[in-house]
């Protein structure tokens, strides 16, 4: 395997000062959520009664943390023979969802209503067995304690535990195993979640495919957050791209989001909700939006040329993520209307909340990368 | 530049297969089969011909639920004060209410409440068991001592018919049970016990059908004695009837009703959601339990996950020195 190495440098920088000042301004939202209620300080009502808070936290976050996922597909399942030339950014990519879905799962305390029952949903006598959250909860749950463990080699190497280590590798083979199945499972199931609101999602989105297109776009977010992720961080400490590896995973990627568009486009024919489309109205024009973040990876990854250099790269990747992004939030915010007397527009706490756990993993991230050896060594 | 065609085809031939280990069931399998109503099972049947909007049922309902805490809402100023309690929609303060709706020169009332479907996609829905489907009154009830605030079930309710106390530190749902607590005392819903016209009729659901098809059947303006309150009260009142909308809204919608509605116009008119006859819990328990059954397919794909795993660590398991 490809050996990884601490960055190094100062832990306090100004844009962590920059992120604890938003983190702080989080907490006073928090303080007046617990003493006055979840209305005090959002817009969520009876009728919108996720707000942005699921939709972003949960479906988006851990979609952007499947970069590991995504990444672990192509090292362990494809990557006969090849491993050594994708594995360098695993560790960078677990690292990746390490937060997303830590604070993906951490977020439900802010969210759940009846928070200090969490427990209830552990017992399995309460357990209702054709509830799609359940499993999305469980399998959630249990996929965070297997990113640690994925993740675990980085801070035994730094700790110097060689023995543990060398018992760990030996196991490794059945966290990875798990760290494949889990995501397909409750990534599938995020998306099967909304079949059951029926009419209130907009026929646009609609569709018992909504499982099967979460995988797909799930591991394509994953690797756009890779990507993006990767050059922003070789760009800011000055380290190799790795744009042979990056190159290889696009590749891939343009196979994923033609099946991606073919599916997406072709349900909606069968369907014969084609002409939503061209409705003219705020759904159409999301839609739009949502699929032109997906055509244009794949128009700037078809050229070879593009999949070596860094900054269409990086472009590729972003729009990668905020197509994926968009797709979720439209499913989830935009395209969901209870009944035509309900109206959201998300509050500026909630907006704070949100970036309040944005800002931890901006914080966090660099802190690990720079502690723990999760980047690839330089040859240099 | 290493991308070469082999690599290619096998990420796409591996995109593929993943493609298709998902898609099979999803493409394949349609919904679960529907619910059948319990033979006995209670619910409304509501009249909107026969309704005066007086707002008793929606008084009576909060003052038969103290357990709710039901507050008055007082929304319209009225001689310059807000003293009345003038809900304007379902909230945690109102199980149920009365909306007016105009059209075409004409009015409707309805009443909007919990409507008790029975297929319901909240008992489907929610995780630890909230909500449960009583399997002899077909009663949808809610218990809150395991609910742990998701909010899955307002998503999933096609009425949008359960409120959340957002106004709370220490918060709960809040939805129409029908009354079920007033059973035992030999009671039925306050809404319909209350009633003074018969537009909110309680009784057993068959029996609610069986009125309604006959009131379908009348002529308009043929004198028609009305049942008032409960179906089985013996009180009724004597009047003509209304031209009807022919449609028993709730008969076959959203995998049929305990609630049901009779209009003088279309219930979708009303503020009523146009419902497949297939239940949306039907039709996300179908994809869910195909993917999940006997939880094969997980266990299936973990083994292979655990052999591919175990054959692509060979070097990693190795014991070596590189760490020093």
């Amino acid at each position: 395997m490809a050996a990884s190495e601490p960055l190094g440098g100062k832990i306090i920088t100004k844009p962590f000062i920059f992120f604890s000042v938003i983190m702080f301004i989080t907490l006073i939202f928090l303080v007046e959520r617990y003493i006055f209620g979840l209305g005090s300080m959002t817009n969520m009502n009876d009728g919108f009664t996720w707000g942005i808070w699921k939709p972003w936290l949960i479906y988006i976050g851990t979609a952007i943390g499947c970069g590991g996922y995504a990444m672990a597909i192509m090292v362990y399942i494809f990557g006969k023979g090849t491993k050594a030339h994708y594995y360098p950014l695993l560790r960078f990519a677990i690292l990746t969802s390490l937060f997303g879905y830590t604070l993906g799962g951490t977020s439900l305390i802010v969210d759940l209503g009846r928070y200090w029952l969490f427990y209830e949903f552990m017992l399995p006598w309460n357990w209702n067995l054709t509830s799609v959250l359940l499993e999305v909860g469980l399998c959630m749950a249990l996929y965070i304690g297997i990113l640690w463990l994925e993740f675990a080699p980085a801070v035994l190497e730094k700790l110097k535990k060689k023995k543990l280590l060398r018992v760990f590798k030996k196991v490794f083979f059945v966290v990875v195993a798990f760290g494949l199945l889990l995501p397909t499972m409750h990534q599938s199931s995020l998306g099967l979640m909304m079949v059951i609101v029926g009419h209130k999602l907009s026929p646009l989105w609609q569709t018992n495919l909504l499982p099967l297109l979460s995988v797909v776009s799930a591991v394509m977010m994953g690797t756009g957050a890779v990507i993006a992720g990767w050059i922003g961080t070789a760009h800011i400490y000055k380290r190799p791209y790795e744009t042979n590896i990056l190159s290889r995973v696009s590749v891939v990627m343009m196979g994923l989001i033609g099946a991606y568009l073919v599916l997406r486009f072709g349900d909606l024919i069968w369907r014969g909700q084609i002409g939503l489309i061209f409705a003219g109205d705020v759904n159409s024009f999301a839609f739009i939006i949502e699929n032109i973040l997906h055509i244009i990876p794949l128009l700037i990854l078809a050229s070879p040329a593009n999949r070596i250099s860094p900054q269409k790269l990086f472009i590729a990747g972003t729009c990668l993520l905020s197509g994926g992004t968009l797709w979720r939030h439209n499913y989830l915010v935009t395209g969901f209307c209870p009944a035509p007397q309900w109206v959201f527009f998300p509050a500026v706490g909630e907006v704070v909340i949100v970036l309040g756990f944005v800002a931890f993993a901006m914080a966090a991230i660099p802190v690990m990368l720079k502690v723990l050896p999760v980047a690839p060594k330089s040859d240099h | 530049m290493g991308i070469n065609r082999r690599d290619f085809l096998k990420g796409a031939a591996g995109s593929g297969l993943l493609l298709a280990a998902d898609a099979s069931p999803a493409l394949a399998f349609g919904p679960r089969t529907p619910k059948e109503l319990p033979p006995d099972a209670v619910g409304i049947l509501f009249d909107s011909t026969l309704c005066i909007g007086c707002n008793a049922c929606v008084f009576r309902c909060k003052q038969a639920n103290p357990h709710m805490a039901l507050r008055p809402e007082f929304n319209v100023p009225i001689g310059g004060l807000k003293i009345h309690d003038t809900p304007i929609g379902l909230s945690e303060n109102t199980l149920t209410v009365i909306k007016l709706y105009k059209h075409d020169g004409g009015h409707s009332f309805i009443k909007h409440q919990c409507m008790h479907c029975i297929d319901p996609a909240c008992v489907s829905a929610c995780p630890v068991t909230a909500f449960t489907k009583d399997p002899k009154t077909g009663i949808v009830k809610f218990c809150k001592r395991v609910c742990i605030g998701c909010r899955y079930c307002q998503l999933a309710c096609p009425f949008v018919a359960i409120g959340f106390k957002w106004d709370e530190p220490f918060p709960e749902m809040v939805r129409c049970q029908l009354c079920d607590h007033l059973i035992p005392l030999g009671k039925y819903a306050a809404c319909c016990s209350y009633c003074p016209t018969g537009a909110a009729l309680y009784g057993r659901v068959a029996d609610l059908r069986k009125e309604a098809s006959r009131r379908l059947d009348l002529e308009y303006g043929e004198p028609y004695r009305f049942p008032v309150n409960h179906i089985e009260s013996g009180r009724k009142s004597f009047r003509p009837a209304a031209k009807y909308y022919p449609n028993i809204y709730g008969d076959t919608e959203g995998g049929g009703l305990q609630v049901m509605v009779l209009a003088g116009v279309s219930p979708l008119r009303l503020g009523l959601p146009d419902l497949p006859d297939v239940s949306n819990a039907a039709v996300s328990e179908g994809v869910f339990k195909t993917i999940y059954k006997w939880f094969a397919a997980p266990i299936v794909l973990l083994g292979a996950l655990v052999y591919l795993a175990y054959r692509n660590t060979e070097e990693y398991r190795k014991p070596k020195d590189e760490d020093d």
